[in-house]
């Protein structure tokens, strides 16, 4: 992975979060508050970027940065865990996502979480990344 | 006679054609039935609706809900494109895509195929009860009316996955609602049927409309019928109401299912036992509501990021009392349901 173009995933991303800020403004701007204090480190499949608040946006960046809260999974997870077919606590104590941080880092990781749920169940273009998501997991899965 | 007055008072309310003006944005309109049989509990609502704010223009959305309880809960609830929908003025026949009710000859026709699960549902749900309506009762900021058919009998098939489940006369419950309000508002609701089975004479609704913390009641009702005839109905101060304990299971499955992560955890405030006394003129009627299993359908708010929890509890019903000098004693299948803001 050349790590100074932004992969498949962190491109996605970047997407739903546009989609989140045009479609469902009050759930991108309570997002951006959650995280205020924070910067996460992402690793999906061995893709790895960051996601912190600036200024009135979310910025998506593959440098490596002081990061407060390290994720770390696979697509597949991923996309259970999105569908409700595997709770997230399962996924950690499974194993198969990795959250590194303070406990009060981890907590309001989690908040942010729900907030980009519940705006995402409210932007009627957001499910169709889902299909996306699946298609590059089952991509990888070769 | 019960086919037409079925017909008259049961037909789509609300109208989805044309743009809405900003009170018809807040429409919503459902037809629900339940079965209760020993191996299977089933819910089925054809429900309409609009988009929510977030969306450019206010559409009417088509959903289908299936929730079904065996040996565990399955279910889903999918979206139908509104353009593959029709929905027939003056009449019970609604399409949903490859789904449809209908109401023909006295009985309801309910087939529903799922296209994300393997879920199908193929029933015929003969009515056994003269249907109630109420006229609006306050909720929130809004109104919600209703028919209510408590009792009727259903044949047919159900598929979940791999698995046929067929049903011979299996009890059932069928409501339609209708109004204008939004979710998020300043409500709550409770509503429940029980079906006795001992003699199968019995049947009974109650209905408790409240603000969202409970503390003011908007309207309460204890409906029973004695062989499908509407025997007594008590309301508002006639109507106690008391919560035992709290349901507490493992884990409490949430549907759509990608809610999951939107409404983290387990906990419910089901009680684990409702106690509900009506007395009035010299009749009195007690029942006990023990739940059982509770499955949870999370609705995003119109009004707010948050979202609207209801928990459809299936349980046991214990019916006690006397109404015009005959004594009741009876038990049976129920479901109830608790709808709060989470």
């Amino acid at each position: 992975m050349n790590m100074s173009t932004p992969g498949e995933f962190m491109v996605l991303v970047r997407h739903s979060l546009e989609r989140l800020e045009q479609e469902c403004p009050p759930a991108h701007a309570a997002l951006r508050h959650r995280l205020r204090d924070h910067c996460l480190w992402i690793t999906i499949d061995g893709e790895q970027f960051s996601l912190a608040p600036v200024g009135r946006s979310l910025r998506l960046s593959p440098a490596l940065p002081q990061a407060t809260v390290e994720l770390q999974t696979s697509r597949r997870t991923l996309l259970e865990v999105l569908e409700g077919s595997l709770p997230l606590l399962d996924a950690v104590l499974q194993g198969r996502l990795f959250l590194r941080g303070t406990a009060q880092a981890l907590i309001e990781f989690h908040e942010a979480l729900v907030i980009y749920m519940r705006g995402a169940v409210r932007c009627p273009s957001l499910p169709e990344l889902l299909p996306i998501l699946r298609q590059q997991a089952t991509l990888l899965l070769g | 006679m019960l086919t037409s007055l079925m017909t008259v008072i049961n037909s789509p309310r609300l109208s989805w054609v044309g743009d809405p003006s900003p009170l018809q944005a807040r429409e919503k309109e459902w037809y629900h039935f339940c079965v209760v049989s020993p191996e299977l509990e089933l819910i089925v609502n054809f429900n309409l609706g609009r988009s929510l704010p977030s969306a450019k223009q206010s559409a009417p959305v088509a959903r289908l809900i299936v929730l079904a309880r065996s040996d565990r809960w399955e279910g889903a609830v999918e979206t139908v494109p509104y353009e593959q929908c029709t929905i027939s003025p003056g009449c019970i026949h609604l399409i949903f895509g490859e789904s449809s009710l209908r109401f023909e000859a006295g009985v309801f026709h309910l087939s529903v195929r799922l296209k994300e699960r393997a879920i199908a549902v193929e029933l015929r749900l003969e009515p056994l009860a003269v249907p109630l309506s109420s006229p609006g009762a306050q909720l929130g900021d809004g109104v919600l009316s209703w028919v209510v058919v408590p009792a009727l009998r259903a044949k047919g098939a159900v598929r979940l996955g791999g698995r046929v489940h067929r049903l011979d006369s299996a009890p059932a419950y069928h409501d339609h609602n209708w109004g204008a309000w939004q979710w998020g508002s300043d409500f709550a609701w409770q509503w429940g049927f029980g079906l006795p089975s001992r003699e199968n004479i019995w049947s009974l609704v109650y209905s408790r409309m409240t603000d969202r913390a409970r503390s003011q009641d908007f309207d309460r009702k204890l409906c029973l019928w004695r062989e499908g005839r509407l025997t007594r109905l008590f309301s508002e101060r006639d109507v106690e109401i008391r919560p035992e304990g709290l349901l507490r299971l493992p884990s409490v499955p949430k549907f759509p299912s990608v809610m999951t992560l939107a409404t983290p955890g387990g906990a419910t405030d089901v009680p684990r036992i409702l106690h509900v006394t009506a007395r009035s003129s010299g009749d009195h009627l007690r029942i006990r509501f023990h739940a059982r299993d509770v499955a949870q359908l999370v609705i995003p708010h119109e009004t707010n990021l948050g979202v609207t929890l209801i928990s459809e509890v299936c349980g046991w019903l214990e019916l006690e009392g006397r109404v015009q000098g005959e004594p009741i004693s009876s038990e049976g299948a129920g479901v109830f349901e608790h709808v709060h803001p989470g």
